[in-house]
């Protein structure tokens, strides 16, 4: 991925973005996704010559829908410099969540997205689907 | 002399400690799956040679390139591990002249430690 960055002369600091969001995306399967496992899917295309889309999906517990919408929710209602606020009140605390984070991926997706990232539920019989999408530039 | 090193790798962070004279180095990548069982080695050198408070000023250069979430958690107890320890410490925060989060992530610690901060711009 890094080398393809390079080859289409991403921005250094939007090469790292771009990296930074997918590290925390495939992070977020490996901690949260729930089964059937065949439903993770990971991808990242380029959405036009100037742009890129990480895309994760996963599904999750059906009663891990509402608290990620609320917070989500509740994340995509602060501008970038209330983010920085928040997370920066997060990592301050002593709290941890069960893997180490404290809560603060999502906060990180939406900051190094500049706020253009997506969250969306799918539902079937047998289970939830969370789908995350993040479009980024390569170029600030 | 007592050392703690660890080479860099593409998931964690390149690891000098050394305590004479007293120096902190951490540079590379920091992203580990799982941050806080990478870090407690270097929470726990530090809880043990950071106890002196006769002992000279030191440096503590950090220059990292990415961090995950849990590693910025992470940091941020080393970072005040150092605070409450009685050491006279600076921290070096390097970051590269255009990654304005890397900037900002100095700039976030800095408002929450009480340690001197020097914030330098490198050109790669």
């Amino acid at each position: 991925m890094e080398n393809r960055l390079d080859a289409v002369q991403a921005s250094k600091l939007q090469k790292k973005r771009i990296v930074h969001v997918a590290i925390e995306l495939l992070q977020n399967l490996h901690h949260h996704s729930a089964s059937p496992k065949e439903k993770i899917v990971f991808s990242i295309h380029e959405t036009n010559s100037n742009r890129w889309t990480v895309r994760s999906q996963n599904p999750v517990k059906p009663e891990a829908q509402k608290p990620l919408e609320d917070r989500w929710t509740q994340l995509k209602s602060l501008n970038l410099e209330a983010l920085r606020a928040q997370r920066m009140k997060q990592i301050s605390k002593h709290e941890r969540s069960l893997h180490g984070g404290g809560g603060i991926g999502l906060n990180e997706i939406l900051r190094k997205s500049d706020g253009s990232a997506e969250m969306n539920f799918s539902k079937s019989q047998s289970d939830v689907v969370v789908t995350f999408i993040a479009e980024l530039p390569l170029r600030s | 002399m007592s050392l703690l090193q660890l080479e860099g790798t593409p998931k964690t962070p390149k690891v000098e400690f050394i305590d004479a004279p007293m120096s902190l180095a951490l540079s590379g990548r920091s992203i580990p799956e799982n941050s806080i069982e990478f870090y407690k080695p270097l929470m726990d050198w530090v809880d043990a040679h950071l106890s002196d408070s006769s002992s000279n000023p030191i440096e503590v250069s950090i220059r990292l390139e990415y961090f995950n979430t849990s590693s910025s958690k992470c940091l941020m107890d080393f970072l005040k591990r150092i605070e409450k320890s009685p050491v006279n410490a600076t921290i070096l925060w390097y970051y590269e002249e255009e990654d304005e989060d890397m900037l900002e992530a100095g700039e976030d610690y800095d408002a929450i430690i009480d340690i001197p901060f020097r914030l330098i711009a490198t050109s790669a």
